[in-house]
């Protein structure tokens, strides 16, 4: 469904070309969960937003190849990558707290994917905005609907945007550390909600992060990224039981471990 | 304890504003129903006639009834202040939204213009607008509107920059959300409180300046009235006739002071700020 051939991106913001991101080759199938791991600055990040075509400034070429469903992401219109945000892929984020607008209500906010789109009946606007916040996991969705972002918690927030995200029941989503900012206990609520989202509607998930004990719980495959460049990938299981790279070894022995003291 | 002080202290600052504002257009407008005689009509009988029952607020050099004179006035300067605040709003808000948002080269060959257009002061500008264009009301709109241009599209654009980097505006371009749409319908609403503000201010620079372009004769043309107008005919009478002089500037001290209370008394934001949560 989603291939990505030999993509690299350079940053020409200074006097030498910097290359973020070096000849990643990695393909995604239908209703598939695929884990990126890596550190900080390893590249994860700029390679989802390349896919969500959310990488277009003037200071950076991308080069190589992203096809998603026979459409080449990189090379085509930026009209035709418009009909396909929000509607075939979605993304969330990673900080909760800034990805809503602090002046929208948040009904109109779940609803706008659908409103781009051209969906303009109000009332059947918010019946799929209701449905898509329940689904998120939201009770009393009726009175969320009304609220201002300033009135919600941090993982109320990161529901919404998986609401909003989900609610044109898009074929990929792509949750750039989506559970960074969240505490433990809500980590795991949402990571429990995208596993029935990806198990119900069948949406692949590119779940990226850094916290390796939930892509273990979440991914079937994994993606270990260092310095743009995969270093290693294969099936989740295999690379926790037998990590073949230095780096892969390291990252697994740094997943904290609660061990007893008695 | 004292940001719940200061908060009720700038509310009270922008309700007074609100109400000195809300009496002289209340004056100015009941003038067109009310107005005891008309501002034109000269009655050389009574020129330069003190205060008095029948004449208010006294009459000029021509006889006519300052009271009417000064409701017109007002009106005038008001429609002057409010449609080229009203122009320059409109035109500096699209620049700066294009420019911060876009930035790039475009930005940077806009912004030097805007610069120089800034380092000349707003009513010089405007004296060379009218110079090339000639005199009129609707001249003088334009000339004002063109002056605060720049000043809006510089503060709407320091916004965007701002704004454009926030997570809010990625989701919305994920979500296929076209460039106009993320401008106008995303952003803008949060620019809102300080874009006001700036209106405000707007509002009591070009009130000022069309009283100082009336007084040095560009502005509005007799025998229309304006406060800077009537100032400037009733400045030989200061000694005989000093009512002439007192009523209209008054009216003018008064609005101006009510703008410049509502802008600095953290205008909307404070004063109509929805109860947050906390």
């Amino acid at each position: 469904m989603l291939s990505v051939e030999n993509l690299k991106i350079e940053f020409f913001d200074h006097s030498l070309p910097e290359t973020a991101v070096d000849d990643v080759t990695f393909t995604m199938g239908e209703g598939e969960i695929l884990g990126i791991v890596g550190e900080s600055g390893s590249g994860k990040s700029l390679t989802a937003l390349s896919i969500a075509g959310l990488l277009n400034r003037g200071d950076i070429t991308k080069s190589g190849d992203i096809v998603f469903n026979g459409l080449n992401l990189l090379h085509c219109k930026r009209s035709e990558l418009r009909e396909l945000q929000g509607k075939d892929i979605a993304m969330i984020f990673q900080e909760p707290m800034t990805c809503l607008n602090p002046v929208k209500r948040i009904g109109w906010q779940v609803e706008e994917a659908l409103r781009v789109h051209g969906e303009k009946d109000k009332i059947k606007l918010k019946e799929e905005a209701i449905k898509a916040l329940t689904d998120a996991g939201l009770e009393e969705a009726e009175r969320i609907y009304a609220s201002f972002p300033h009135q919600l918690s941090g993982g109320q927030r990161q529901r919404v945007m998986i609401a909003a995200a989900m609610i044109s029941k898009p074929k990929l989503l792509i949750a750039d550390e989506p559970t960074t900012a969240l505490d433990v206990t809500v980590q795991a609520q949402v990571i429990e909600l995208l596993r029935r989202i990806n198990r119900e509607k069948k949406t692949s998930i590119l779940f990226i992060s850094h916290d390796l004990s939930l892509v273990r719980q979440l991914c079937q495959r994994v993606l270990v990224m260092k310095d743009g460049k995969i270093v290693e990938q294969g099936e989740a299981e295999d690379i926790f039981a037998n990590p073949k790279e230095e780096y892969t070894k390291e990252l697994i022995a740094a997943i904290p471990v609660v061990r007893k003291s008695d | 304890m004292s940001s719940k002080m200061k908060k009720t202290t700038t509310n009270k600052n922008f309700i007074i504003g609100f109400c000195m504002v809300l009496a002289v257009l209340v004056f100015a407008l009941a003038g067109l129903v009310f107005a005891p005689f008309d501002p034109e009509e000269m009655d050389a009988a009574s020129k330069l006639a003190a205060p008095s029952l029948k004449h208010l607020f006294g009459c000029d050099n021509f006889g006519r009834d300052i009271l009417s004179r000064v409701q017109q006035g007002t009106r005038m300067t008001l429609l002057i202040g409010l449609t080229s605040t009203a122009i320059g709003a409109v035109i500096g808000t699209i620049l700066g939204a294009v420019m911060g948002y876009f930035g790039g080269l475009l930005d940077e060959g806009l912004m030097r213009v805007i610069d120089v257009l800034f380092a000349i002061p707003s009513i010089l500008l405007a004296l060379i607008f009218i110079s090339l264009f000639g005199t009129g009301t609707f001249n003088v709109i334009l000339a004002l509107g063109f002056a605060i241009v720049p000043s809006f599209a510089k503060m709407v654009r320091t916004e965007f920059m701002k704004q454009r980097e926030m997570d809010y505006v990625k989701a919305a371009k994920l979500m296929g959300a076209g460039r106009g749409r993320i401008l106008f319908v995303h952003i803008l609403p949060n620019v809102m409180p300080t874009l006001l503000n700036c209106v405000l201010i707007s509002l009591n620079n070009a009130v000022l300046a069309e009283a100082g372009m009336s007084f040095l004769g560009i502005g509005v043309q007799p025998p229309q009235a304006s406060l800077g107008r009537m100032l400037s005919e009733a400045q030989g009478y200061l000694q005989t006739a000093p009512y002439y002089t007192v009523f209209p500037g008054l009216i003018m001290i008064i609005m101006l002071l009510g703008f410049g209370l509502m802008s600095e008394g953290g205008g909307w934001k404070n004063a109509f700020r929805r109860k947050s949560k906390d």
